[in-house]
């Protein structure tokens, strides 16, 4: 049993191997996330709608990988799970070794926490919020001081030459420029782990390479990031693809089923 | 800080809701700035008699008699004038004062002339009762007769620029000397004066009858004057009050047997009544001004909490009135690492925000409508009144509280969001939230149906007292005060006034409908029974029944000359009390120092109520004016009160036979009135508060309103596309809306009508009012919750295209 002890600065957390930025002091490749016959069932009155099968998957650290498929094939759904968000019916969940099944909300919250990053189709910005202080969120709420989260931002906005969009409210943001203030938000903890959902389906084609490629960025720099997409084209950008059809998992070019 | 961040945001997010947030603030403000008003009025009551040093020392004796048979016969604010001599001499008494009311004359300084005026003769130790504060002179020589202190606000008036001391005003033919000015009696006593002259000099006005006067200084019968005493701290009053009672009955120079012949019972025990519960507890016999009572003060006190509550319910109707935005909002810092705190934290900065704004907002309104209501109310309320670490501490805990009320429910509804909606981007409202604004229409539909049917109850009643038959002719009663000015030449006058048109009677009456009356003692020595019992007695002139119009029932009433001085009319209240079979065979006795005589009984008349609407008819016994008797007023029957050019002849002829006399004089329709202004302004605050209950619940419905149409936006965008006509979807939705309403309203009927019941209990004389007035105030209220709901449905379902809806529902 890993000791869960956790500082309110995730940056100088104590638990074993998860969440410290010094990764040359863990294994390169090690399991991230690992289910067992996970099913998801939906109840709606009397009727019962299963949207997940006996899904088996294993995603290591580092990994690139494309959840595609039709709609209504589970994607979503079986991102929200490997993202802590919902919970399955059955079967395990394994979060960096962790069995996360029995987790009550609470703790599935605070594993997420500083750990784990998300990027959805709509990006989600506070419209009272400029682009600095939506980035600045996750900090805030992790406690960083108001230094350290300047410090921080400013060379992330740097660094994707955003700096002149510090000052600016959602609403005077391109479709672009607003998912990138989402990334942004969602990687500034440097989480493990990156749950995109639909990132680019509100975006033009030269948009939407824009924002592969910082995913492309953000995973040479050693995060793990599972994307959901319907698009064949997405799919085929990253370097491992697990298909799904109806609930279950069709394809995965990791292991051929 | 990282206050700084919730505090920023806080302003943003209510910047950009700009509409929502003026209206929150706009309802939090005025339904403070009311209940700021409402609490100035509260403290202002519970302060009466409270700001004289030592007040809670100072106590006015009153007497509570028994008659023979154990009826209370004397509840009496007046007591007997001796009484202060035994209270000297205990040594638990500080100071003792006596304090007598002057009769409305006229009082002269140079060619100056006050007609109404506040006059006490009282003994030399009434400032050391009541310390006020002496501006100029020195009250040492108020011992002597014909000495009088005057009150600041009467030296301004009418000394201005020149010292008042030393200079001589006369009142009565008796010329007094002004030897001190003082500070005026705090607004909130339950007495004012403007002079206070030296009792020594009502011995100087009897000089003419020594022994009358002796007489009348020791008569243990007669309720003279008021006593107020300055108790020693720390003492028991209850035993004290024991023991002054013994002592008074032990005590044979008093001789309070003797006297009253009553040798066997105590007729009078006295009682201590601390001055500071007189103004709302006190429910004696000739109190020296109008008193309040504690209902109004609860009504108030209920008022404010109803106006508070109903202000913050409606706080956390506009802020959750249309929860998918603030629940995407808490799903996304969820999301990103925010606890549940960290919502609610933003939540209750908000919360606050609002309410400190409103408070100030609130505060200034408050400063704003002072003076009206100082108007309609006859007070000085003043918002510096809020002065002081309690006050403000009041005013701040007060914010404070409205903010953890009006944030509490939201940050616990949006902070218990689960983070898994957001990848449906759906945000469905629970069952539980729907139930719980349910609650709060329900309680909005309660307050505002109580206010009402407590409006329309005080409303009914007094309309109801307006125009009650009072069994006599209370229209068109021209009334002349301080009429004894004129006594001498009363006949000629009258003879005269009745040759003028328009006036169709006259007569002079010692005392009239509405004022204080006397009380005598009589004896019926019936068959069967005896019964002493002190009635109220009435002196008038013959031409009283005809000039007020009243019924006699039986017999005659006083003839004109002295046949009938040995008479008496009693109404049936007193045959009753007597249990007198045949009036018109019967006498009555009655006696004074050791003398008595017998009274025939000349007639019956009907009841009338000659005293307000709050007391039962009690038996009366009218009396024919003699030569000798004072007589105050002169009654004048006009045909009506437009009638300008009789009104001016009167002046013109009450201005020939008394000289210089200011004419003061009303119509007695207005004077009874009066008596009920304290209701009337009571009703006109409820009717303001009311109103702005119903602006309220209106926003709360219309809130409700928004808040349904998105927890049914589902099932309406369906019944929609699939072309159900909008009258069976607002249908449906009127059914939802409906259940609370219905809630609210068997909740609020019952308290409402007990608490009319409650007010109605003040009045010996009521009327209920009708099921169509509940039924009414059922309706309006319903109307305004439908009203609300058809609106908000045409604004945010009607007016919408259907291929937005469609849009809506499909690309989600």
């Amino acid at each position: 049993m890993l000791l869960f002890v956790t500082d309110y600065r995730a940056k100088k957390c104590t638990i074993s191997y998860i969440a410290c930025n010094k990764y040359e002091q863990r294994p390169k490749f090690y399991e991230m996330i690992k289910t067992q016959n996970i099913v998801r069932i939906f109840y709606t009155g009397e009727v019962a709608k299963t949207a997940l099968s006996n899904i088996n998957i294993n995603i290591k650290k580092g990994e690139y990988v494309s959840l595609s498929g039709p709609s209504g094939c589970g994607k979503s759904t079986l991102l929200s799970i490997l993202g802590l968000i919902d919970k399955q019916t059955s079967g395990e969940l394994f979060f960096l070794d962790i069995n996360i099944s029995k987790k009550k909300e609470h703790q599935r919250a605070k594993l997420r926490r500083g750990n784990i990053g998300y990027v959805f189709k709509d990006p989600f910005l506070l419209d009272e919020l400029t682009v600095f202080e939506n980035i600045e969120l996750p900090l805030f709420y992790m406690r960083y001081k108001r230094k350290e989260r300047i410090d921080i931002i400013e060379n992330a906005l740097l660094k994707y030459k955003m700096i002149h969009l510090k000052n600016k409210y959602p609403i005077q943001l391109n479709e672009e420029q607003q998912q990138m203030t989402a990334i942004l938000r969602a990687t500034v903890t440097n989480p493990s782990l990156l749950i995109a959902d639909e990132p680019t389906g509100r975006l033009d084609s030269k948009e939407r390479d824009n924002i592969l490629k910082t995913f492309s960025t953000l995973n040479e720099e050693g995060m793990t990031i599972i994307l959901a997409t319907h698009s064949p084209y997405i799919s085929d950008q990253t370097p491992r693809t697990i298909r799904m059809f109806d609930g279950h998992v069709v394809t995965d070019n990791n292991i051929t089923l | 800080m990282n206050i700084l961040h919730y505090i920023r945001t806080a302003f943003r997010s209510l910047l950009r809701n700009k509409l929502y947030s003026a209206i929150n603030i706009a309802g939090l403000a005025i339904g403070l700035g009311l209940s700021i008003i409402i609490l100035l009025l509260i403290k202002y009551e519970l302060s009466y008699d409270t700001h004289i040093k030592d007040s809670e020392n100072i106590y006015r004796i009153t007497s509570i008699g028994e008659s023979i048979k154990g009826e209370p016969a004397v509840k009496d604010a007046l007591t007997p004038l001796p009484l202060s001599g035994i209270l000297k001499t205990l040594d638990q008494t500080e100071a003792v004062t006596r304090l007598i009311p002057g009769a409305n004359k006229l009082i002269k300084y140079n060619t100056s002339s006050l007609s109404k005026s506040r006059f006490f003769f009282a003994d030399p130790t009434f400032f050391n009762v009541f310390d006020l504060k002496i501006i100029k002179g020195s009250v040492s020589e108020l011992n002597k007769p014909g000495r009088v202190v005057i009150a600041n606000s009467m030296a301004e008036r009418y000394f201005k620029d020149t010292n008042a001391i030393g200079k001589k005003i006369t009142r009565g033919g008796i010329e007094y000397e002004i030897i001190a000015v003082c500070e005026n009696m705090p607004e909130a006593s339950h007495f004012h004066f403007d002079f206070i002259a030296s009792i020594s000099t009502i011995k100087k006005m009897f000089s003419f009858n020594k022994k009358m006067l002796d007489e009348w200084e020791k008569d243990w019968k007669l309720l003279t004057c008021y006593t107020y005493a300055r108790i020693r701290p720390g003492t028991d009053i209850r035993l004290f009050e024991e023991y002054l009672n013994k002592k008074i009955e032990q005590n044979e120079t008093t001789s309070l047997s003797k006297n009253n012949k009553i040798t066997e019972n105590p007729f009078f025990r006295f009682h201590f009544q601390p001055i500071q519960s007189i103004h709302l507890h006190s429910k004696l016999n000739s109190e020296i001004e109008p008193l309040s009572n504690p209902f109004r003060v609860i009504i108030f006190i209920a008022i404010a909490v109803f106006i508070l509550i109903i202000t913050s319910i409606n706080f956390i109707n506009i802020t959750t009135a249309q929860p998918s935005k603030r629940l995407r909002d808490a799903v996304i810092r969820k999301t990103i690492g925010a606890r549940r705190y960290h919502i609610a934290i933003q939540i209750f900065t908000e919360a606050f925000i609002i309410s400190a704004t409103a408070t100030l907002f609130g505060l200034v309104l408050a400063e704003l409508m002072i003076p009206s209501f100082n108007k309609l109310f006859g007070l000085s309320l003043n918002i510096n009144q809020i002065q002081g670490l309690q006050d403000i501490g009041i005013v701040i805990l007060t914010t404070f509280i409205i903010g953890v009320i009006s944030g509490g429910y939201p940050a616990k509804f949006f902070s218990e969001i689960n983070v898994v909606n957001i990848f449906s981007n759906r945000y469905n409202i629970h069952r539980n939230s729907f139930i719980i604004r349910g609650i709060i229409i329900t309680g909005h539909v309660f307050v505002v149906l109580f206010l009402s049917i407590l409006t329309a109850g005080i409303w009914h009643q007094l309309n109801y007292i307006a125009d009650k038959d009072l069994g006599f002719n209370k229209k068109n009663l021209f009334v002349i005060e301080r009429a004894g000015a004129i006594k001498k030449d009363y006949e000629n006058f009258k003879k005269d006034l009745k040759n003028i048109k328009g006036i169709e009677n006259v007569s002079a009456s010692m005392s009239i409908p509405g004022e204080e009356y006397l009380k005598m003692h009589f004896t019926y020595q019936g068959t069967d029974n005896t019964r002493k019992t002190p009635i109220t007695i009435n002196y008038v002139d013959c031409d009283y029944l005809r000039t007020m119009e009243m019924i006699l029932k039986r017999g005659s009433f006083l003839s004109c000359g002295n046949k009938d001085s040995m008479g008496v009319i009693l109404n049936s209240a007193a045959i009753k009390r007597f249990k007198i079979k045949k009036p018109l065979e019967e006498q009555l006795e009655t006696g004074y120092n050791e003398k008595t005589w017998n009274i025939n009984i000349l007639g019956v008349v009907n009841d009338y109520n000659y005293e307000p609407l709050n007391n039962k008819i009690k038996p009366l016994g009218i009396m024919l004016l003699s030569k000798h008797n004072y007589f105050r007023y002169i009654i004048i029957r006009v045909d009506s009160r437009q009638n300008t050019k009789a009104l001016s002849e009167i002046r013109r002829l009450w201005k020939k036979y008394s000289g210089d006399q200011p004419l003061d004089s009303f119509f007695l329709e207005d004077r009874l009135s009066s008596i009920y202004s304290q209701d009337s302004r009571m009703l006109t605050a409820l009717i303001i508060f009311t109103l702005f209950s119903f602006f309220i619940s209106t926003l709360g419905f219309l809130s409700f309103a928004s808040f349904l149409i998105e927890y049914k936006d589902k099932k309406i965008s369906l019944m929609k596309t699939t072309g159900i006509p909008d009258t069976y979807i607002l249908k449906d939705i009127l059914g939802s809306f409906g259940k609370y309403v219905l809630i609210g309203i068997s909740l609020a009927i019952m308290p409402a009508m007990a608490t009319v019941k409650i007010w109605l209990k003040n009045f010996a004389f009521t009327e209920n009012i009708s099921l169509l007035t509940y039924i009414f105030m059922i309706v309006i209220v319903s109307a305004i919750g439908i009203l609300s709901i058809s609106y908000q449905y045409y604004k945010l379902v009607y007016k919408q295209s259907e291929h937005y809806l469609i849009r809506k529902r499909l690309y989600r």
